[in-house]
């Protein structure tokens, strides 16, 4: 058990150490951020010397490795658009972007299980068929569009819920429920492929043949084993909820980490953009990590390897 | 009849021999085929977008690109535009039927060149294992633990934007999903009787994996890039919305849907037919793609 | 069957979980709108505080960078503290130096200004304006360790001289014709004492200045809450609440505005003019900005552009007026030279006018044909009103004498690299503002050395470094009118327009626009 921790955390530091030195060589390959930050009226002279303030004038490997030696320690630099610490900035934007990815993770897992648990145990008819191409419109909607249209429908025609913006319970629904309709599909395909598996299996051919009735074999026996696999494809897509959610956060101007981080990318903010990426696959590793343990704690086949 | 369903599945997994009189493989495959709505639906869809996407130059009534200033802004059905027109007074079907060629490409070269990385890499890190399987499953975690959509618009950032630019960012982005499928098929097929005979009968490695594992991963591939060039369709719009896709005038589904988007409350055809043809594609290539699991590989489950 | 009905039982269950966890949300939602406006009524803003809503809020397409004055350069962030922290001059509706914190001024002579200030001021916490502060806000901007943004503009000041307590010079080390434009455009007044006491860190998100409202709350990317400083020295604020409200996109702030939500945004595109002004309680209001955009012939790119008669045939084959009215439905001012009218320097130039028989004759004249030229125009995607649009009509309109165009729309970062970096081709599109003056416009956009230019010619380059140090008014005008003559006749541009800013207003707000685009809500008053 101790092995695998101790190996489990080595594996955590070397992804988040490529992930930054990957990261960091391709930004810096996007172009320099001094002209975006300075007047337009700015000479050339003073892009150079505002270039050498900030250090960008130096060889690649002396600013990476300088960037490096102060990463380790938890310093990230400043932003060079706010001056803030860039890490404070980013953790700052944790609670938004926590509530907005489970509460969306919680309304699909709600919505596509029992889709999925009937659709494997109805498989092949009408409900099946319609299940599926349900969800599957849902993963086909883009989300830009399918955020506009239910702003239309519930802020302007409807004024029910508000158009965006952060803050209360009620700003969630509409943002949530558009990133909710992505990961529906998946959960529910999944839910129903696992599910039909299970459905084959000798216990439950067992329970059905003692006359356990069919409800209780779903909900009961037939669910408790769907749930370890989903939990790892929810494990898998919790990184796309956490950063990836730029493009809802833009729509319903919801104040996330994905549009942070999407900002400082068009304004070439490195130091906010290197921190962001290191959070969000600081806190996938850590959800990965959890995850793996607690598939292990479930299902105690599974050992330690 | 619920019942027999399930007994059904549970008495018998696997789809029933395919050729049971030697009737040609493909004929079965239709047979199957039109037995099941939603694999027929999404088959019909997917036909008749690829011939637009072949034909559309011929179909189109008006030159996509040709702006005609007087005639803006036209609702559908009105002055010979079927569609209506856009915000320069370009004709929408048209845009909508050159679109389809680009959406088309940009689903089908990602899933080709990434399909084709990541086989490479999956079958090299399966079969060969040692550092090769520790080094690609690394930059495999990497890339996961960073959002796909942050990860096309930072390479979008650094090459530009374009057509091409947006198919390699994708590549770029997607060939991770292959590597990690492939890699675990590898992995079981390695261990099967008949490629552990092959290695003890002397048989170059090459030749295993060329005649013997590869061959056993196509039913894995083609099924997972059904559902695949469907995300990338839908990615080129997501990736137009924040400003790096496709560039104008150039008309590909999801810059069409971008361009419009401010138009959403004063001239709906901008954003809704766009978004169809997306939603309809998307659509079609699953549902055929679910329907092809189920038919070649009921085994494998999402990915 | 029994079985099947405890199916449905189990499916109904987790829906009715699904629906009981949304429903005490939706529950509360129904009255949301934070403010209702009212229809009528309230006309003085005391008169009735019932009938009009108790905070004005404001869409707004990005945060600002930071609470600090005089550092970040961007206009996002100087409108929304502009209304924290007073200006010494600022500028009429016409472009036109008026007093603020400075009562008068003087050149004592070409390096020497002198500022006299405006007695019994106070910082909203208290501290007493006067030269003390004016020094500490310009030596901010002069001191390297700041890093302040705007550094390079004022980068010819040597020294700020406090005379008395009312009187501050500015000492020069080169004459510096625009340096009144520079302190109205630039410089804001932050309080001393409390930006020393508390460190730049703190004060960049607790700012204290001498404006018409205080700060109340930022949350970053959200929202910024002010609240009405009923000291201020022009009289207490008709409206007593503000909040900036950050909407990136463009529909999510038009839907905010239709749902009552936001009271006011700036850059309604065209097309949704009239959806706003159906709407049942919007009002358009247009004003000429003083931001130009334009079409580069850039000749820093080796290609048939460097003749000038290619670049005078494609000012003959691009139709402005059309472009204008049909692009942008009559929004905007055309030009025919660099400068719009609204600026201080502005002489009339020849117009080109459209001609495409001319445009054709001219390039047969430079051995071209147009039927095999091809062209690249790069331009910026939802930066200018309607740009990636103009530019497909512009490749459309030149697509009639045969010319080929390549549009190539650009993320704004990678726009502007491409054209410091000298990777453009053959033509771009870029604005200008705010241009209130020739200097600004001509220096930056026309010369070898300067980023942004698209154009050089060695004797035009020579004019240019002649006019620049001319302090003479008279001769200084007549330096900058010939170069604007001599601009047009060697169709550096293709001259577009001066940017028509439409700004959505909910119906009972008075709110004037202004060309340098500021939103001072002190300006503005509830009522019709």
């Amino acid at each position: 058990m101790l092995d695998y921790v101790i190996k489990r955390t080595g594996q955590v530091v070397v992804v988040l150490f490529l992930a930054l030195t990957a990261v960091f060589f391709i930004i810096r390959l996007s172009g320099d951020p001094t002209a975006l930050f300075l007047p337009p009226d700015a000479p050339r002279e003073q892009l150079e010397q505002f270039r050498k303030q900030l250090g960008f004038d130096r060889p690649l490997h002396v600013q990476y490795t300088e960037f490096m030696t102060k990463a380790v320690q938890g310093d990230f630099g400043t932003s060079l658009r706010t001056r803030e610490d860039a890490l404070q900035m980013v953790i700052n934007r944790i609670p938004a972007t926590f509530q907005l990815a489970f509460t969306s993770l919680g309304l699909s897992l709600l919505i596509a299980i029992p889709i999925g648990i009937q659709s494997a145990y109805r498989r092949n008819t009408w409900f099946d068929q319609a299940g599926v191409a349900a969800t599957v419109l849902g993963q086909a909607l883009p989300s830009f569009w399918l955020g506009l249209i239910l702003i239309y429908l519930f802020a302007v025609q409807l004024q029910w819920l508000p158009t965006g913006g952060g803050g209360s319970l009620v700003h969630l629904i509409l943002p949530a429920l558009t990133l909710a309709a992505y990961s529906v599909a998946r959960f529910a395909r999944f839910t129903r492929s696992t599910m039909l598996d299970v459905l084959r299996k000798d216990y439950i051919r067992t329970a059905k043949a003692s006359g356990v009735p069919t409800y209780k074999i779903l909900s009961v026996y037939a669910l408790k084993n769907t749930l370890i696999p989903i939990i790892t494809l929810v494990a898998l897509d919790l990184g796309v909820l956490l950063g990836g959610a730029v493009i809802v956060e833009v729509v319903f101007s919801w104040p996330g980490m994905g549009r942070l981080l999407m900002q400082s990318l068009l304004n070439r903010d490195f130091p906010v953009v290197m921190a962001g990426v290191f959070l969000i696959a600081f806190i996938y590793a850590v959800i990965n990590f959890v995850v793996d343990l607690l598939y292990a704690y479930v299902n105690p086949q599974i050992r330690f390897k | 009849m619920n019942q027999s369903t399930l007994t059904e599945a549970a008495v018998n997994p696997r789809p029933a021999p395919l050729s049971r009189k030697r009737e040609p493989a493909w004929r079965t495959y239709m047979r199957r085929l039109v037995k099941s709505p939603t694999g027929l639906a999404g088959f019909l869809i997917i036909f008749v977008v690829v011939i637009l996407g072949i034909f559309g130059p011929w179909l189109a009534p008006y030159d996509p690109n040709q702006a005609e200033f007087a005639k803006k802004l036209l609702p559908p059905l009105t002055d010979g535009h079927l569609l209506g027109t856009d915000q320069l007074g370009r004709d929408i079907f048209s845009r909508l039927i050159h679109g389809t060629s680009v959406s088309l490409i940009i689903g089908s070269c990602t899933v080709l060149f990434a399909g084709l990385i990541g086989t490479i890499l999956g079958v090299v890190a399966g079969y060969f294992r040692g550092w090769a399987d520790i080094i690609i499953m690394r930059i495999v975690d990497v890339k996961l633990s960073f959002p796909f959509i942050l990860l096309v618009l930072v390479i979008n950032a650094v090459i530009g934007a374009g057509l091409q630019n947006i198919i390699i960012s994708l590549v770029f982005a997607g060939w991770i999903v292959y590597a990690r499928v492939v890699r675990s098929e590898v992995l079981a097929l390695r261990e099967k009787e008949f490629i552990l005979s092959c290695v003890a009968t002397g048989v170059p490695r090459w030749e295993i994996i060329v005649k013997h594992i590869v061959p056993n991963l196509f039913t894995p591939i083609i099924v997972l890039s059904s559902l695949q060039i469907a995300t990338y369709i839908i990615a080129e719009a997501s990736i137009s919305f924040l400003g790096f896709g496709v560039q104008p005038p150039q008309p590909a589904w999801g810059n069409m849907l971008s361009e419009g988007k401010d138009y959403i409350f004063s001239a709906w055809w901008l954003i809704t037919f766009p978004g169809v043809a997306i939603v309809m594609t998307a659509l079609g290539v699953n549902l055929f793609g679910d329907w092809l699991r189920d038919v070649l590989d009921p085994e494998l489950k999402g990915h | 069957m029994l079985r099947k009905n405890h199916l449905f039982l189990l499916l109904f269950i987790c829906f009715t979980v699904l629906l009981a966890a949304c429903t005490p949300e939706t529950a509360g939602t129904t009255p949301t709108a934070p403010a209702t406006p009212q229809p009528a009524g309230g006309t003085e803003n005391t008169a009735a505080p019932a009938s009009v809503p108790e905070e004005l809020v404001i869409g707004f397409e990005a945060d600002a960078a930071t609470m600090l004055a005089n550092t970040d350069v961007n206009y996002v962030t100087d409108i929304q503290i502009r209304n924290i922290y007073d200006p010494l001059i600022d500028r009429d509706a016409k472009g036109a130096l008026i007093p603020v914190l400075a009562t008068e001024w003087k050149n004592i002579d070409p390096l020497t200004w002198e500022f006299k200030l405006r007695q019994g001021v106070k910082f909203t916490n208290g501290e007493p304006f006067n030269a003390e502060a004016v020094k500490f806000n310009i030596d901010y901007i002069l001191d390297e360790k700041n890093n302040s943004f705007y550094r390079s503009r004022w980068k010819d000041v040597k020294e700020v001289k406090v005379i008395d307590d009312q009187t501050v010079q500015v000492i020069t080390s080169q004459p510096f014709p625009t340096l009144l434009l520079r302190i109205a455009d630039d410089l804001l007044i932050m309080a001393p004492k409390h930006t020393k006491e508390v460190g730049l860190e703190k004060a960049a998100t607790d700012p204290v200045g001498t404006g018409a409202y205080k700060f109340d709350k930022w949350t970053r990317d959200d929202s910024l809450k002010l609240v009405a400083n009923e000291e201020y020295w022009q009289g207490a604020p008709s409206i007593k609440r503000v909040t900036f409200r950050i909407i990136p996109e463009f529909s999510a702030r038009l839907s905010a505005f239709l749902g009552g939500e936001i009271h006011l945004f700036k850059n309604v595109p065209v097309d949704s003019v009239e959806r706003v002004k159906s709407s049942e309680n919007g009002k358009i209001e247009l004003v000429g900005s003083s931001r130009i955009n334009y079409l580069a012939l850039n000749t820093f790119y080796e290609g048939p552009l460097k003749d000038k008669r290619v670049r005078q045939a494609l000012n003959y084959a691009i139709d402005v007026d059309e472009l204008l009215k049909s692009v942008l439905n009559g929004n905007g001012t055309k030009m025919t030279g660099p400068l719009s009218k609204v600026n201080a320097d502005y002489t009339e130039t020849k117009d080109y006018g459209y001609d495409p028989d001319k445009a054709v004759a001219l390039l047969k004249e430079a051995g071209i044909d147009p039927k095999t030229l091809k062209l690249t125009l790069d331009t910026p995607n939802g930066r200018y009103p309607m740009d990636t649009h103009v530019a497909q009509a512009i490749a459309s309109q030149l697509q009639r004498i045969g010319i080929q165009v390549t549009v190539q729309a650009n993320e704004w970062g990678n726009h502007l690299a491409k054209i410091r970096q000298h990777e453009m081709k053959d033509m771009f599109i870029l604005g200008w503002g705010p241009a209130f003056d020739a200097q600004g416009t001509i220096e930056n956009l026309f010369t070898e050395k300067a980023p942004y230019s698209g154009f050089y010619d060695k004797d035009v380059e020579a004019m240019i470094q002649k006019a620049l140090p001319i302090f003479d008014p008279a001769e200084r005008k007549k330096a900058f009118d010939e170069l604007q003559h001599r601009l047009v006749e060697e169709a550096a541009w293709v001259p577009l327009w001066q940017q028509g800013d439409l700004y959505a207003v909910a119906k009972n707000l008075q709110f004037a626009p202004r060309p340098d685009e500021k939103f001072l809500v002190f300006e503005m008053k509830w009522g019709q």
